[in-house]
């Protein structure tokens, strides 16, 4: 089986999963390692963002979530982002939508007068997500709520939505609006920029991130193998541009894409324990 | 590195074990001021 139909198995496999909830024995007490609102009417697993506010505004030391998140990440690194989260899924069925000419990001950056400073833009930006994961856990500790899910465009999508249209006679309120306002600017610059949520604001992005220099779970280069033609870099969803990123950036979605790509072959999925 | 966290994020389950039943209480309970639903 190809990598890309492994990887839309895999993705469609984790939406069904989180979405057991309809089974009593399938709501568990369970985190996931992608997020995904708990708030779905069929929620069969917690969402860690979600889980982590919780505990922290019950100035609770959320040992369970960060003990299970660390265990995923270990041997996942950021790749349950990859393969895993429905939202990353969907953004990566938005960005097939620019498929042929590519996304309008990837154009911009061929320009050379452009290009420097979009990449100095791309690079401040890809730290917004530190900052709103520190902001999420020190404001859910000192607001005792979940301030992140005042705000979060995959509550709205999962939970939200869903809730409405099961429930058509519940009473929305302005941070429903808001909510759909979000998540429509989210979806919108998936269009322009190849995974907009994952690289700018996800914060479970900033927890997992740092995981793939030692996970079990990442991509390897041959470099005897290698003929620097580019052609990973250019398929990467998350743009990476230097060939020593691939599987060891905080970036790294490990994917897989740059494998699928490579025309000598150098580049690999590994699984490796020692 | 990896041994000494996998021991560390092991333990850190054992001892939050106790949490499971408050985190499956909280699946698939929506907070309605979280999605704006009055």
């Amino acid at each position: 089986m190809r990598l890309r139909s492994k990887r839309l198995l895999a993705q469609v496999a984790a939406f069904a999963a989180c979405n057991m909830g309809f089974v009593a024995a399938t709501e568990t007490g369970l985190v996931v390692p992608f997020m995904y609102c708990h708030g779905c009417p069929l929620a069969s697993f917690a969402c860690p963002i979600g889980a982590l506010q919780h505990f922290l505004g019950k100035h609770m030391a959320p040992l369970f979530v960060v003990g299970l998140l660390g265990l995923a990440f270990l041997v996942l690194g950021r790749g349950a982002c990859g393969w895993l989260c429905p939202f990353g899924a969907l953004q990566d069925a938005l960005m097939a939508l620019a498929r042929g000419k590519g996304p309008p990001s990837a154009r911009l950056l061929e320009k050379p007068r452009l290009r420097s400073a979009l990449l100095r833009v791309d690079k401040i930006a890809r730290s917004m997500k530190f900052i709103v994961l520190a902001t999420t856990l020190i404001s859910s500790f000192i607001l005792l709520g979940s301030t992140f899910c005042w705000f979060c465009p995959i509550g709205a999508l999962f939970a939200g939505i869903p809730y409405k249209l099961a429930n058509p006679g519940a009473k929305l309120g302005l941070p429903f609006y808001i909510h759909l306002f979000i998540l429509a600017l989210v979806l919108i610059s998936a269009l322009f920029v190849p995974r907009a949520w994952c690289r700018y604001i996800c914060p479970l992005g900033a927890i997992s991130g740092p995981f793939n220099r030692i996970s079990i779970v990442g991509v390897e280069l041959d470099e005897e193998r290698c003929i620097a033609c580019g052609a990973c870099l250019r398929a990467c969803p998350m743009g990476l541009t230097a060939l020593s990123d691939i599987g060891k950036s905080v970036e790294c979605l490990l994917c897989g894409r740059c494998v699928e790509a490579c025309p000598q072959g150098a580049l690999r999925m590994r699984m490796a324990v020692s | 590195m990896r041994l000494v966290l996998l021991i560390s994020f092991a333990i850190m389950v054992a001892l939050g074990a106790g949490d499971y039943v408050l985190l499956r209480a909280l699946v698939r309970f929506l907070c309605p001021s979280c999605v704006g639903i009055a």
